[in-house]
């Protein structure tokens, strides 16, 4: 798409320099040419393409959970932000416009990757991102559908911050599901959504102005020393790693720095786990109040 | 040799940053000059309460702030309250926010700031010893020179104009309890905006 706007800019730019070098010069033609150079211009600031939300299928079945997905491309050196954005940023989110009985719930986000904006800690994604979106069809649907949605993201490098805002649209009808040119993609994306951990319970106090991090259950040895991350913001230091120990009784513990942001007390706690790369995180919830 | 000095002051501020300015410790000193020209040091507003504003107006967290017309509303204010208002932009050369001095005055204008004073660190250092982190990013010194409030201008770290009426206005209920003597409830908030765009 950059690289049409580009060729366009090229090819206008020398009709508009031929055209208005002479004295009959057509203003048509110029202000194209100015058009363009401001797209362009658009283009190259802005830290990514144009989002695009997809779908395993454009035709569904009553009552079906159609898996979608929006995927946004962000250019070298920029950043989106996760669900927990860190120190700094704001993560991507979308509201949803949709006929009557659809619901798409929140848009989801993948593991994310650390990055440091100037000196701040952030959570987020680079490249070519995809947020997963769960269309929920109504029972009675029949006939052709008009889904709009509108995405926000803040994209930022170490020079600038550029908020975004896209306009999304899916138009769906109702038949025989059959897998689009991107359903592989939008399948892989659902794929590595974080899966509930039923082997292992997470217990959280304070101790010496940190937290202490307990995990309880039979699985909880296959935690030891993984990447942790945590989904709740404001409550772990910025730079602290979330690493869990076992120790020689068999207890699995994490202590982490607070952040300076943290409450006194602590209501709830979500955090994200990677055991396996080649499989989906695995996520553990902890509530204020709850016993093991 | 004046640069090898900046950068051993540097890393001196750098390294005292860890621990960057808390509710009750000492307002760390500076001496700059404002875009008028001015001398603007903090030892000269002892005895005043001097409110400090991270600012980049190239910043979508700034720009809701200005063009809702509340940081402009919050100078005026602070100006009718005697409190001294310390615009500062901490952003290196050639990266967001920065301008050269009188660029940046017709923009400060432009944009219906109030501040006091609109001083440059374009190198960094007066943002460093504070622990600026992100735009706006406030402080306030009571009269003692003490920091008695560092975080965000209010509770919703959105880009949405229409935010600003429904949100806590944290800074200014700061603001208004330093000048009038009493105690603040939340003395420290997370600051929310773009990470200050700092020299390397």
């Amino acid at each position: 798409m950059r690289e049409f706007f580009l060729l366009c800019h090229k090819i206008f730019a020398v009709a508009a320099v031929a055209c208005c070098g002479e004295r009959s010069c057509v203003m048509d033609r110029c202000f194209i040419a100015v058009v363009f150079t401001a797209l362009t211009l658009i283009v190259q600031a802005s830290g990514q393409d144009k989002p695009v939300w997809v779908t395993e299928s454009s035709t569904v079945v009553p009552g079906q959970e159609l898996k979608t997905a929006v995927k946004m491309t962000l250019r070298p050196g920029w950043h989106a932000y996760w669900i927990n954005p860190g120190e700094a940023g704001m993560p991507t989110s979308a509201t949803w416009t949709l006929p009557q009985g659809w619901d798409c719930g929140e848009l989801q986000h993948l593991w994310p990757v650390r990055f440091k904006t100037g000196e701040l800690h952030g959570l987020g994604h680079v490249g070519e991102v995809w947020y997963p979106v769960t269309v929920r069809v109504p029972a009675d649907f029949s006939g052709r559908a008009s889904l709009r949605g509108a995405l926000k993201w803040l994209a930022c490098n170490d020079d600038a911050c550029v908020p975004g805002q896209a306009e999304l649209s899916l138009e769906l009808v109702s038949g025989v599901p059959q897998p689009s040119s991107e359903a592989a993609a939008v399948l892989a994306a659902h794929g590595r959504l974080p899966k509930a951990e039923p082997g292992v319970s997470l217990a959280v106090e304070q101790k010496d102005g940190a937290w202490r991090l307990e995990l309880h259950g039979k699985a909880r040895a296959a935690y030891i020393n993984r990447e942790v991350l945590p989904a709740t913001p404001d409550v772990f230091a910025p730079s602290a790693e979330v690493r869990f120990k076992g120790l020689a009784d068999g207890r699995v513990i994490a202590e982490v720095a607070k952040s300076a942001y943290a409450g006194k007390e602590l209501d709830s706690l979500v955090l994200w786990a990677l055991l396996d790369r080649d499989r989906p995180p695995r996520v553990i919830s902890w509530k204020a109040g709850e016993s093991e | 040799m004046k640069k090898l000095l900046s950068i051993c002051m540097l890393s001196l501020v750098s390294a005292f940053t860890a621990h960057a300015v808390e509710p009750g410790a000492k307002a760390p000193g500076f001496h700059l000059t404002d875009l008028q020209g001015r001398a603007v040091s903090l030892a000269a507003f002892k005895g005043k309460v001097v409110v400090l504003e991270w600012v980049n107006f190239g910043c979508p967290f700034v720009m809701k702030h200005y063009a809702s017309g509340n940081m402009p509303a919050l100078q005026q204010e602070a100006a009718e309250l005697g409190v001294v208002w310390i615009a500062v932009n901490s952003s290196a050369e050639g990266k967001q926010g920065y301008l050269p001095s009188d660029q940046m005055a017709e923009l400060a204008k432009k944009q219906g700031c109030k501040a006091t004073h609109f001083v440059m660190d374009t190198d960094g250092l007066v943002g460093r010893s504070y622990g600026a982190k992100v735009t706006p990013h406030m402080f306030i010194i009571n009269a003692d020179g003490k920091v008695a409030y560092n975080g965000a201008i209010d509770s919703k770290p959105t880009v949405e104009q229409g935010d600003v009426k429904t949100a806590e206005p944290w800074f200014k209920n700061a603001m208004l309890a330093v000048v009038a003597g009493k105690a603040i409830e939340q003395a420290t908030t997370k600051p929310y905006g773009c990470g200050v765009k700092y020299a390397k």
